[in-house]
């Protein structure tokens, strides 16, 4: 302890009235009366008493007539304690007398009250300028000099009253601000416990509620925190009838709202004093795990590992076998060793909004590191999505490779450690993105750890897909929890019972939980409840539920009817309980909802939730499951219904969007089916705009058939040919131009309901794209026909129609076979795209033709053999794309181009920069045509013939799967040029006869010279007559030279003229 | 048209027993262990030495008799009927072992089993290259390939034919071996042809073998996605010395299992089982250091008599399609397979010893189901080739099969011809 003036203290107030000598020890001051007149004294701090008042002091309004005298002889006596050193009858120094009373004449520090008040200033200061050591220091000392309330006996006392009463008020005030500095400096748990037995002893003061909810809110007991708040403002209302002052209601409404300050730690330690030993939080204990030791060691290795590599993590097993208690103890270890812990957990409501695991892991990410909130802003805030919507496999990717990214950036600061619970509820998208990680994360020091419950046998989706790539990891581990063994539920047991249990009623238990963790806890619980805790033969005879549901619902039977409601309510919400929300669906007020959730707590079947803004998670998911369970389907659509609008009115647009949609959907029996279709589709703008195109698809799909129920009206017609149209678009997204065909004819027949032009004219322009990809001509061409037509009749002012219908034609054109046609028509396209205005983008329809007008334009000519600068006007397309679909695009355009007109090192770089456009397959059409391609441009770089066989193969698999067509005969004929040059002529002659029988069926004309010249390189190879390869020469020449392929006729001249040298 | 077997003739050339079709022991001698061929020939000749065979042979020349050959009713058989000579080799299945030659010459109704004990009697530390299954017949066994838990380690059973000794249709006794005879050795080792007579005899080498690390760990089988996932991730990696398979299971209890023989040093098989032990928990873990006469124990096939239907694909890889075809083949609703071998063959074939398996795959499928009657066969076929085809659909399955994997009638059995 530092002593501040030197001086030591002599004089105690703080507690009974002491005085101690030199040496430090209590001397005695002669009685409880001179100890009074003493006190008195003091009290004064140096004034003068006069001698009624300390008669008065004494003896009270009617002193004895011996009074004055009997005073002197107190004074006296005081003197020759205070002054042992004093002549007698000489002056005293200390206890002076003055003309009408007495002083006390002493250093001020000497009094302990001075020096409580020294330090307390001091403490105020230092805590102001943020020393918060110096200030912890003084308020501690400062504090430490109380060792009992203030002048103690005398407190009551008139003249001790004041004195008492501001001092005991500092000391309030010293406490409350040392748990504040304690608080910043991170002692959560401290200070959580110390403010709840200042609450309890000063329960009016809201500054110490204000800290316990502080504290246990930073100690991530945000609903312990709230109930904290809600009693501060019971108390207030009971004992003053006030409501609770601006700060509590403000602390309250930022609680609830996770405000960031909260979080906000004091500013940095200045101080130069001697460091305190290191604040350091303690270990927060986590949960108890009983037994588990192998799981915990595989666990631990997984942790090490993953100090230096990425590893997975799958934990398996029934519900209530403990498996999110190993991840949470597991998550302490980490956490005390430095790791970034976050948590993802699936929606338990039925739905599954797209992603949602990991917007809940991401937010913590960025919580701990705001740098990475750019990056990650595809996935927590993405824009609103302009144009046409892309492929959804280079959308999704972007997305993914964005939380790749964060993770790795995190992880170069400290191993990572992401667990997600509950896979088996995961929405498609974040399975899809766990997939990405196992190829994709591989040194980052991360962590991933995933929990579900047991795969049903023969199960095969895209769970089992997840835990597939998650198995082919190197090192990655999967854990499969079973009961735990007789001795393990024995202590379990005894854990949830607060105390040991005989024997038999352990071994009854265990036989019947069958040693799962969560059914013995609760079997335990119910027992107490019902007092059979303790007899056996009790438990051997009850009527115990034999499942775990049944043992919950006769828990929840315990509970007042209010709470079941509340939790009926919360159930349909979801697991975690958010009490705003659950208080709107509720139709009450938040404390109403707290005051009913209370019971629920008391009996555990409700827990503290593990992060914000929920106030705490049912205990476990069949708690919730429970509850859903035993409503009525009626019953059950109200909640849903009510649940929908209390998330409209409080939560995130853009988080709530699906499960407002869901909860609707899942009102629609009680007529709400609008605006469930509104929600949906709303919904599935958000999805779309997390590239999150197979949730996307399967909302629009359902407010598709609500809209096609709501019947014929112009209004409910328009409504349906909207969704129709959005569905259309993330259809194509995500399987390609030919899925949509059978969703355009009801579009049709609804936009002639409605005589809307510009949108049969959008799905006509849909319909041809996806015919004429997949070579359906008799389907297509008379599509292009229209399109011409209107391209003729067109005002040259009109730039959609032109852009458009010369387009389509030009593009029409080369299928057939007609070049230069195509060339001209691509060119008036592209003249007429130049005036476009950018912000065109009427269903994506023009802005996607003027890509391809760009793209094809470039293409045909090339083929034409009338570019100045081939290489120049491909990397000026390159250049104008930012799209990597685009790029892939280009590049395949290219690559096919420069295969036909014969140019090998160009095809083989094209082919290169195709692949890289595309490094993960996620393209569907351009990237598996590249691929087809790049496996004749391996074969001309010398590569091995079946290699690249498998390697088209796999493409061509993927690109008929989305029943593309187009490209075809030209692949199959380069190969089999390719392959007849590495000599593997049995191979080249099956892919020359696909060749041939594809322009043959299709008739998909513009390959046609390629694929002779195939036939005469084959016949070349296989040693037949020249004649016979010269006529196939000249006829690929000639049929290259009428279609206007320029390009590749020059080069079967120079094929020609080679065999002119045999 | 029943043409007189002249069975008194026969009798009296033949040392063992002629048996005709109401004779006793006839029944339990006409059938396999396949039970979809039943033979009905006119006279099962019970061949006791190799001079029975020559009888026999000459027998059915004389009288214009189809010849078929049963040794242990394991290979692909043609269907004897009643124009044929049924001889059954069974016993010929003397075996001895030259320890400095490092050879073993067995008869023609051999089974491994047999071979195995002997090599193990020798105590040579020499081992015979059989299949894995050692219950059946060496010579049936071998003209197919014979694909054992060494095969990557030291090749297939063919590889390892050094002599023969044939009874050729015209009667004569051809001994075969590498200097007689040669382009014989070369057909009975895979040069494709089928064997021009009757095999009474071949002659194995045998190789040096220490003990092997191998065994089995199984899962469950809602593991199944992920063990055939991470197996198929894991191939390349694979040491050279270790031939595994992956084994599918309808139960009970579901399955799902990985066997594997390590015939390298003892803590490199060790080391890469131990990486799927710190993978997951196996329900059952039986690796262990084992003689490799012992390998034929290391799985579980029916040893019965037994109505099987079979078919076998090529897989190029296991991707997530593949699995989960195979997967619902096995363990799904209704589901028609009730085993499904994944063999990992690559390296096991070696070259320039006649064709292999027509394709360099990886791995080597198997399905397979019993059924319950012989009637019901066909149907379980049927349903076979319905997963076969969804396997083609997922564009991972090459062209060919294994004819020591596939026992469909007629498909391979003219390679082997009547050597079953």
């Amino acid at each position: 302890v530092r002593d501040i003036s030197g001086t030591e203290v002599r004089f105690a107030l703080l507690g009974s009235i002491e005085v101690r000598d030199s040496t430090g020890v209590v001397v005695d001051l002669g009685g409880a009366q001179p100890r009074k007149v003493l006190g008195v004294l003091l009290a004064a701090d140096g004034r003068v008493v006069a001698t009624e008042t300390l008669i008065d002091a004494v003896w009270g309004e009617s002193p004895p007539a011996t009074a004055p005298g009997t005073l002197q002889t107190y004074v006296s006596r005081l003197r020759r304690v205070l002054e042992p050193g004093r002549r007698p009858r000489g002056t005293s120094e200390v206890l002076v007398t003055e003309p009408h009373g007495y002083r006390l004449v002493i250093e001020p520090e000497s009094v302990d009250v001075k020096r409580f008040e020294i330090l307390a200033d001091a403490g105020r200061d230092s805590a102001a300028e943020g020393r918060l050591v110096d200030a912890a220091t003084a308020l501690r000392q400062a504090e430490a000099l109380w060792r009992g309330p203030a002048l103690a006996e005398h407190r009551d006392e008139e003249w001790a009253q004041g004195l008492a009463a501001r001092l005991e008020e500092r000391r309030l005030a010293v406490q409350e601000l040392r748990m504040e500095v304690d608080l910043a400096m991170g002692r959560v748990a401290e200070v959580a416990a110390e403010a709840t037995a200042a609450v309890r002893a000063e329960p009016l003061r809201e500054g110490r509620w204000a800290l316990l909810a502080l504290a246990l809110y930073r100690s991530g007991r945000q609903g312990e925190a709230l109930r904290a708040l809600a009693q501060a403002r019971r108390t207030l209302g009971d004992e003053l009838g006030l409501e609770p002052g601006k700060a509590l209601r403000d602390l309250e409404a930022d609680i609830l709202a996770q405000a960031p300050h909260l979080d906000a730690t004091g500013p940095a330690e200045t101080s130069d004093a001697p460091a305190p030993p290191p604040v350091r939080p303690p270990a927060p204990a986590g949960p108890t795990v009983v037994g588990r030791v192998g799981e915990m060691e595989s666990l631990r290795g997984a942790l090490v590992e993953a100090r230096s590599a990425t590893r997975f993590v799958v934990v398996e097993g029934e519900p209530g076998i403990g498996k999110t208690c190993l991840l949470e103890a597991i998550a302490v270890e980490a956490a005390a060793g430095g790791a970034l812990v976050m948590w993802g957990r699936t929606h338990e409501s039925g739905a599954a909004p797209a992603y949602w695991p990991w917007l809940g892991a991401m937010r913590t990410l960025v919580g701990h590191r705001p740098e990475l909130s750019d990056a990650l802003e595809p996935l927590l805030d993405p824009a609103v999505v302009a144009g046409p919507v892309g492929e959804a496999g280079p959308a999704g990717f972007r997305l993914h490779e964005a939380v790749a990214g964060a993770l790795e950036a995190a992880a170069a600061h400290a191993p990572v450690v992401v667990l997600l619970d509950d896979l088996q509820w995961a929405d498609a998208a974040t399975l899809d993105l766990i997939t990405f990680l196992t190829t994709r994360l591989v040194d980052a020091p991360a962590l991933i750890g995933v929990t579900l419950r047991t795969l049903e046998l023969g199960r095969s989706d895209a769970v089992t897909t997840a835990l597939s790539s998650i198995a082919r990891r190197p090192g990655s581990r999967r854990l499969r929890l079973r009961g735990l063994d007789d001795a393990d539920a024995a202590e379990l047991a005894a854990v949830a019972a607060g105390r040991p249990l005989t024997p038999a009623v352990a071994a009854a238990v265990h036989a019947r939980s069958s040693g799962n963790p969560f059914f013995s806890g609760e079997l335990v619980r119910l027992l107490a409840e019902e007092g059979l805790l303790d007899d056996a033969q009790a438990v051997a005879d009850a009527p115990v539920p034999a499942g775990v549901g049944d043992v919950l619902r006769r828990r929840l039977d315990h509970l007042p009817d209010d709470t079941v409601e509340v939790l009926r309510v919360a159930a349909v919400l979801g697991r975690d309980i958010e009490v705003r929300l659950v208080a709107a669906a509720a139709d009450c007020t938040v404390e109403e909802c707290l005051d009913a959730l209370e019971p629920a707590v008391t009996l555990r079947l409700v827990t503290d939730a593990p992060e914000p803004p929920a106030f705490g998670r049912f205990a476990h998911a069949l708690v919730r499951e429970v509850l859903v369970e035993d409503m009525t389907t009626p019953k059950r659509a109200r909640l849903h219904l009510r649940a929908a609008d209390a998330l409209l009115a409080t939560g995130d647009p853009d988080d709530a969007a699906e499960l407002v949609a869901e909860h609707l959907w899942a009102a629609v029996p009680l007529g709400v089916g609008a605006r469930a279709a509104d929600a949906l589709e709303r919904a599935a703008e958000v999805a779309v705009r997390r590239a999150a195109f197979a949730t996307a698809e399967d909302l629009l799909t359902r407010a598709l058939t609500l809209r096609r129920a709501a019947g014929n009206s112009p209004d409910a017609t328009g409504l349906e040919l909207t969704t129709l149209m959005t569905l259309t678009g993330v259809t194509r997204s995500l399987h390609g131009f030919n899925a949509v065909l059978p969703l355009l004819d009801r579009g049709k027949e609804l936009a002639v309901r409605l005589g809307d032009d510009d949108l049969l004219l959008n799905l006509d322009w849909a319909e041809w794209s996806a015919a004429a990809t997949a070579c359906d001509f008799p389907r297509a061409d008379p599509i292009a026909e229209r399109f011409r037509t209107m391209a003729e009749q067109a005002a040259p002012d009109d730039v959609v129609e032109l852009t458009l219908g010369h387009g389509v034609w030009g593009i029409h054109s080369w299928h057939h076979g007609r070049i230069d046609e195509a060339v001209a028509h691509l060119d008036r396209s592209r003249a007429a795209a130049v005036n476009l205005p950018a912000a065109h983008m009427v269903l994506g329809m023009v802005a996607e033709q003027r890509m391809l007008t760009e793209l094809f334009s470039v293409f045909v000519h090339d083929l034409a053999g009338d570019l100045d600068e081939v290489g120049l006007a491909y990397e000026r397309l390159v250049q104008s794309q930012d799209d990597r679909v685009a790029l892939a695009m280009v590049a395949g355009l290219e690559t096919a181009a420069a295969m036909v007109v014969g140019d090998m090192p160009r095809a083989i770089r094209a082919s290169g920069d195709g692949l890289a456009a595309d490094p993960d397959d996620a393209f569907g059409f351009s990237g598996t045509l590249n691929q087809m391609y790049a496996a004749s441009a391996a074969l001309a770089g010398g590569g091995d013939p079946d290699a690249a066989i498998a390697m088209f193969e796999e493409g061509h698999v993927r690109y008929q799967r989305s029943r593309n067509r187009t490209g075809l005969g030209s692949a199959y004929a380069t190969m089999a040029i390719e392959l007849t040059r590495a000599g593997a002529l049995d191979r080249a002659k099956g892919y020359l006869t696909r060749a041939q029988d594809e322009l043959r069926t299709r008739g998909e004309r513009w390959p046609e010279p390629v694929i002779l010249l195939a036939e005469a390189e084959l016949q070349s190879a296989e040693g037949g007559s020249v004649p016979v390869i010269r006529e196939l020469l000249e006829r690929a020449r000639d049929v290259a030279a009428q279609q206007g392929s320029h390009a590749i006729a020059r080069r079967m001249e120079r094929a020609l003229h080679a065999l002119g040298g045999r | 048209v029943i043409r007189p077997a002249h069975l008194p003739d026969l009798r009296a050339a033949s040392s063992g027993a002629v048996l005709a079709p109401d004779d006793d022991g006839y029944d339990a001698r006409r059938s396999g262990w396949d039970r979809r061929i039943v033979h009905r020939p006119a006279a099962i000749v019970v061949a006791r030495d190799v001079r029975d065979v020559v009888a026999a042979v000459e027998h059915a020349g004389r009288h214009q008799f189809d010849l078929a050959v049963q040794a242990t009713g394991h290979g692909p058989v043609r269907r004897a009927g009643a124009t044929a000579l049924l001889v059954d080799v069974s016993g010929l299945d003397v075996v001895t072992v030259d320890e400095r030659a490092g050879t073993a010459t067995v008869g023609g109704g051999t089974r491994w089993t047999s071979v195995q004990a002997a090599a193990d009697r020798a105590r040579s530390g020499l081992a015979a290259i059989a299949p894995a299954h050692h219950r059946v017949g060496v010579t049936g066994s071998t003209l197919v390939g014979g694909f054992g838990w060494l095969a990557r380690a030291h090749g297939m059973s063919r590889d390892h034919v050094v002599g023969a000794e044939l009874v050729m249709p015209w009667g004569e006794i051809v001994r075969v071996d590498t200097d007689h005879h040669t382009e014989m050795l070369w057909a009975l080792r895979g040069g494709g042809a089928p064997a021009p007579g009757v095999i009474t005899s071949l002659t194995v080498a045998l190789v040096p073998q220490a003990d092997v690390y191998a065994g089995e760990l199984s899962y469950p089988a809602e593991l199944a996605h992920e063990v055939l996932a991470r197996y198929g991730e894991r191939l390349a990696e694979v040491p050279p010395a270790l031939t595994s398979a992956i084994v599918l299971d309808a139960g009970p209890p579901p399955r799902v299992a990985m066997r594997a023989c390590h015939a390298g040093p003892v803590a490199e098989g060790r080391a890469w089982l131990d990486e799927w032990r710190r993978w997951a928990e196996a329900t059952d873990d039986r690796f262990a250091v084992r003689s490799a006469s012992t390998l034929g124990g290391l799985d579980d096939d029916p040893t019965d008599p037994t109505a099987l239907a079979t078919t076998t694909a090529w897989l190029r890889r296991l991707s997530d399609d593949v699995i989960s075809a195979l997967a619902r083949a096995v363990h799904g609703h209704d589901a028609p397979a009730r085993r499904i071998e994944i063999r990992h063959v690559a390296g096991a074939v070696r070259s320039g010893v006649g064709p292999g398996p027509s394709d360099p795959s990886d791995l080597l499928l198997r399905l397979a189901t019993t059924a319950p009657t012989l009637a019901a066969v066909p149907e379980a076929e049927r349903r076979l080739a319905a997963v076969h085809a969804a396997l083609v659909a997922t564009g991972a399955t090459t062209s060919g099969s294994y004819a020591g994997f596939s026992a469909r009638p007629g498909a391979t059995v003219d390679r082997v011809d009547a050597n079953g």
